[in-house]
Protein backbone atom coordinates (compact mmCIF):
# COMPACT_ATOMS: atom_id res chain seq x y z
CA UNK A 1 0.00 0.00 0.00
CA UNK A 2 1.66 3.44 -0.88
CA UNK A 3 0.62 6.11 1.73
CA UNK A 4 1.72 8.89 -1.26
CA UNK A 5 -0.57 8.27 -3.88
CA UNK A 6 -4.21 8.08 -1.00
CA UNK A 7 -3.28 10.88 1.31
CA UNK A 8 -5.54 13.09 -0.36
CA UNK A 9 -8.61 10.63 -0.76
CA UNK A 10 -7.51 9.47 2.70
CA UNK A 11 -7.90 13.25 4.16
CA UNK A 12 -11.04 14.14 2.28
CA UNK A 13 -13.13 10.85 3.52
CA UNK A 14 -11.98 11.54 6.95
CA UNK A 15 -12.90 15.43 6.84
CA UNK A 16 -16.03 14.60 5.61
CA UNK A 17 -16.59 11.90 8.16
CA UNK A 18 -15.33 14.30 11.06
CA UNK A 19 -18.31 17.01 9.62
CA UNK A 20 -20.72 14.45 9.16
CA UNK A 21 -20.29 13.46 12.79
CA UNK A 22 -20.50 17.16 14.08
CA UNK A 23 -23.45 17.46 11.67
CA UNK A 24 -25.09 14.51 13.16
CA UNK A 25 -24.41 15.49 17.40
CA UNK A 26 -25.70 19.10 16.31
CA UNK A 27 -28.95 17.87 14.81
CA UNK A 28 -29.36 14.98 17.08
CA UNK A 29 -28.42 16.06 20.17
CA UNK A 30 -31.63 15.27 22.25
CA UNK A 31 -31.98 11.74 20.56
CA UNK A 32 -28.30 10.41 21.35
CA UNK A 33 -28.29 8.97 24.89
CA UNK A 34 -26.18 10.68 26.44
CA UNK A 35 -23.79 7.91 27.44
CA UNK A 36 -22.78 7.20 23.98
CA UNK A 37 -18.70 7.44 22.80
CA UNK A 38 -17.21 5.96 19.70
CA UNK A 39 -14.16 5.79 22.70
CA UNK A 40 -13.12 2.35 22.65
CA UNK A 41 -10.64 3.02 26.10
CA UNK A 42 -14.01 4.63 28.13
CA UNK A 43 -15.65 1.87 26.80
CA UNK A 44 -13.23 -0.48 27.92
CA UNK A 45 -12.06 1.23 31.28
CA UNK A 46 -14.13 3.37 32.34
CA UNK A 47 -11.63 6.31 32.09
CA UNK A 48 -11.50 9.28 29.86
CA UNK A 49 -8.66 9.56 26.88
CA UNK A 50 -7.35 12.80 26.24
CA UNK A 51 -9.49 13.29 23.32
CA UNK A 52 -12.83 12.30 24.98
CA UNK A 53 -15.20 15.00 25.32
CA UNK A 54 -13.68 17.02 21.57
CA UNK A 55 -16.99 16.36 20.22
CA UNK A 56 -18.85 18.39 22.73
CA UNK A 57 -16.28 20.95 23.24
CA UNK A 58 -16.56 21.52 19.28
CA UNK A 59 -20.35 22.10 19.75
CA UNK A 60 -20.07 24.63 22.30
CA UNK A 61 -17.40 26.45 20.06
CA UNK A 62 -20.02 26.23 17.20
CA UNK A 63 -22.08 27.96 19.39
CA UNK A 64 -19.57 30.66 20.38
CA UNK A 65 -19.20 29.25 24.11
CA UNK A 66 -15.34 29.80 24.02
CA UNK A 67 -15.27 28.99 27.88
CA UNK A 68 -16.89 26.39 28.17
CA UNK A 69 -15.25 24.96 25.18
CA UNK A 70 -11.86 25.35 26.54
CA UNK A 71 -13.08 24.21 30.21
CA UNK A 72 -14.03 21.11 28.51
CA UNK A 73 -11.35 19.99 26.01
CA UNK A 74 -8.79 22.39 25.42
CA UNK A 75 -7.64 20.39 22.40
CA UNK A 76 -10.90 21.30 20.64
CA UNK A 77 -9.09 24.75 19.38
CA UNK A 78 -6.60 22.34 17.29
CA UNK A 79 -8.72 20.47 15.97
CA UNK A 80 -11.50 23.28 15.16
CA UNK A 81 -8.78 24.91 13.37
CA UNK A 82 -7.51 21.59 11.48
CA UNK A 83 -10.84 21.30 10.56
CA UNK A 84 -11.29 24.96 8.82
CA UNK A 85 -8.41 24.62 7.21
CA UNK A 86 -7.99 21.34 5.51
CA UNK A 87 -10.89 21.37 3.44
CA UNK A 88 -9.14 24.84 1.62
CA UNK A 89 -5.95 23.24 1.52
CA UNK A 90 -7.20 20.13 -0.07
CA UNK A 91 -9.27 21.77 -2.82
CA UNK A 92 -6.61 24.29 -3.27
CA UNK A 93 -4.34 21.68 -3.82
CA UNK A 94 -6.46 19.85 -6.06
CA UNK A 95 -7.02 22.75 -8.11
CA UNK A 96 -3.42 23.49 -8.67
CA UNK A 97 -2.11 20.14 -8.80
CA UNK A 98 -0.24 21.13 -6.00
CA UNK A 99 1.32 19.48 -2.55
CA UNK A 100 0.80 22.37 -0.28
CA UNK A 101 -0.75 20.21 2.24
CA UNK A 102 1.98 17.38 2.38
CA UNK A 103 4.61 19.78 2.52
CA UNK A 104 3.21 21.21 5.52
CA UNK A 105 2.57 18.23 6.92
CA UNK A 106 5.98 17.15 6.50
CA UNK A 107 7.71 20.57 7.95
CA UNK A 108 4.97 20.01 10.96
CA UNK A 109 6.58 16.25 11.47
CA UNK A 110 9.95 17.29 11.10
CA UNK A 111 9.54 19.96 13.71
CA UNK A 112 7.94 18.45 16.26
CA UNK A 113 10.29 15.37 16.35
CA UNK A 114 12.82 17.51 17.96
CA UNK A 115 12.58 16.39 21.92
CA UNK A 116 12.43 20.32 22.90
CA UNK A 117 8.55 20.78 21.10
CA UNK A 118 7.89 16.97 21.68
CA UNK A 119 8.60 16.71 25.41
CA UNK A 120 6.34 19.39 26.82
CA UNK A 121 3.55 18.42 24.31
CA UNK A 122 3.75 15.31 25.29
CA UNK A 123 3.30 16.60 28.90
CA UNK A 124 0.53 18.65 28.02
CA UNK A 125 -1.46 15.84 26.48
CA UNK A 126 -1.16 13.87 29.45
CA UNK A 127 -2.39 16.59 31.76
CA UNK A 128 -5.09 17.07 29.68
CA UNK A 129 -5.32 13.26 29.93
CA UNK A 130 -5.57 13.83 33.94
CA UNK A 131 -7.63 16.60 33.30
CA UNK A 132 -10.17 14.64 31.81
CA UNK A 133 -10.33 11.96 34.40
CA UNK A 134 -10.71 14.58 36.92
CA UNK A 135 -13.81 15.82 35.43
CA UNK A 136 -15.40 12.68 34.83
CA UNK A 137 -15.84 13.23 31.03
CA UNK B 1 28.70 -6.70 -0.81
CA UNK B 2 29.72 -10.01 -0.13
CA UNK B 3 26.68 -12.63 -0.91
CA UNK B 4 27.58 -14.16 2.92
CA UNK B 5 26.63 -11.30 4.69
CA UNK B 6 23.17 -10.50 2.33
CA UNK B 7 21.66 -13.95 3.31
CA UNK B 8 23.34 -13.47 7.23
CA UNK B 9 21.53 -10.45 7.00
CA UNK B 10 17.93 -11.20 5.04
CA UNK B 11 18.05 -14.48 7.97
CA UNK B 12 17.92 -12.53 10.74
CA UNK B 13 16.37 -9.10 9.10
CA UNK B 14 14.20 -10.70 6.58
CA UNK B 15 10.73 -10.52 8.83
CA UNK B 16 10.94 -6.95 9.12
CA UNK B 17 10.33 -6.14 5.48
CA UNK B 18 7.32 -7.26 2.89
CA UNK B 19 7.99 -10.66 1.81
CA UNK B 20 7.40 -9.65 -2.00
CA UNK B 21 10.03 -6.81 -1.27
CA UNK B 22 12.48 -9.41 0.72
CA UNK B 23 14.67 -9.84 -3.28
CA UNK B 24 14.20 -6.31 -4.29
CA UNK B 25 16.54 -5.72 -0.36
CA UNK B 26 18.86 -8.64 -1.75
CA UNK B 27 19.63 -7.26 -4.89
CA UNK B 28 20.07 -3.81 -3.43
CA UNK B 29 22.38 -5.13 -0.96
CA UNK B 30 24.89 -7.50 -3.21
CA UNK B 31 24.82 -3.76 -5.57
CA UNK B 32 26.09 -2.29 -2.51
CA UNK B 33 29.34 -1.73 -1.85
CA UNK B 34 31.64 -3.43 1.31
CA UNK B 35 31.83 -0.32 3.38
CA UNK B 36 27.95 0.10 3.84
CA UNK B 37 28.24 -3.20 5.80
CA UNK B 38 29.34 -1.39 9.15
CA UNK B 39 25.93 1.19 8.36
CA UNK B 40 23.49 -1.36 7.75
CA UNK B 41 24.49 -3.69 10.58
CA UNK B 42 23.60 -0.77 13.41
CA UNK B 43 19.96 0.42 11.70
CA UNK B 44 17.60 -0.16 14.13
CA UNK B 45 14.39 -1.82 12.54
CA UNK B 46 10.69 -1.02 14.05
CA UNK B 47 9.40 -5.36 14.80
CA UNK B 48 5.89 -5.49 12.95
CA UNK B 49 4.82 -7.45 16.09
CA UNK B 50 5.36 -4.81 18.81
CA UNK B 51 3.62 -2.53 16.69
CA UNK B 52 0.64 -4.67 16.56
CA UNK B 53 0.73 -4.89 20.15
CA UNK B 54 0.93 -1.16 20.84
CA UNK B 55 -1.68 -0.55 17.98
CA UNK B 56 -4.14 -3.23 20.19
CA UNK B 57 -3.32 -1.87 23.26
CA UNK B 58 -2.54 1.75 22.70
CA UNK B 59 -4.02 2.85 19.22
CA UNK B 60 -6.60 5.61 19.78
CA UNK B 61 -3.60 7.64 21.35
CA UNK B 62 -1.70 7.04 18.22
CA UNK B 63 0.98 5.87 19.87
CA UNK B 64 1.30 2.91 17.25
CA UNK B 65 1.96 5.72 14.99
CA UNK B 66 4.21 7.43 16.71
CA UNK B 67 6.47 4.01 17.31
CA UNK B 68 6.68 3.60 13.51
CA UNK B 69 7.18 7.75 12.85
CA UNK B 70 4.39 8.73 11.23
CA UNK B 71 4.16 11.95 13.90
CA UNK B 72 1.19 13.81 11.40
CA UNK B 73 -0.74 10.88 11.94
CA UNK B 74 0.03 10.20 15.22
CA UNK B 75 -1.72 13.63 16.49
CA UNK B 76 -5.17 12.96 14.00
CA UNK B 77 -5.55 9.61 15.78
CA UNK B 78 -4.96 11.17 18.81
CA UNK B 79 -7.01 14.39 18.43
CA UNK B 80 -9.28 12.28 16.95
CA UNK B 81 -9.92 9.74 19.42
CA UNK B 82 -8.66 7.06 16.98
CA UNK B 83 -10.81 8.70 14.18
CA UNK B 84 -13.81 8.42 16.26
CA UNK B 85 -12.60 4.48 17.02
CA UNK B 86 -12.62 3.10 13.43
CA UNK B 87 -9.31 4.86 12.07
CA UNK B 88 -7.96 2.44 15.40
CA UNK B 89 -9.59 -0.51 14.24
CA UNK B 90 -8.45 0.24 10.75
CA UNK B 91 -4.78 0.70 11.68
CA UNK B 92 -5.23 -2.77 13.76
CA UNK B 93 -4.95 -4.11 10.48
CA UNK B 94 -2.83 -1.66 8.55
CA UNK B 95 -0.14 -1.33 11.39
CA UNK B 96 1.95 -4.02 10.49
CA UNK B 97 2.73 -3.36 6.92
CA UNK B 98 3.03 0.42 7.66
CA UNK B 99 6.32 -0.73 9.91
CA UNK B 100 7.43 -3.05 7.13
CA UNK B 101 7.21 -0.55 4.89
CA UNK B 102 8.99 2.09 7.33
CA UNK B 103 11.57 -0.21 7.64
CA UNK B 104 12.42 -0.49 3.79
CA UNK B 105 12.36 3.28 3.51
CA UNK B 106 15.23 3.03 6.46
CA UNK B 107 17.11 0.62 4.77
CA UNK B 108 16.90 2.32 1.39
CA UNK B 109 17.84 5.64 2.33
CA UNK B 110 20.89 3.88 4.82
CA UNK B 111 21.95 2.74 1.19
CA UNK B 112 21.59 5.71 -0.99
CA UNK B 113 23.12 8.16 1.96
Amino acid sequence: MTLKNQVYPLLTLLCLLAYAWLFYLFFHSHDVSSTFTPCIIKNVTGFACPSCGISRALLLLFNGDFYSSIKTNPLAIIVALIMFIMPFLIVYDLLFKQKILLQLNYKFEALLKKPLLAIPLILLVLCNWIWNIFKDL
Amino acid sequence: MDANKVDMFIMSNGKFFESHKVAAVRDQLLQAEEDKWLLVQTIQFKDPTTSLIVSILAGQLGIDRFLIGDTGMGIGKLLTCGGLGIWAIIDWFLIMDATRERNMEKLMRTLQA
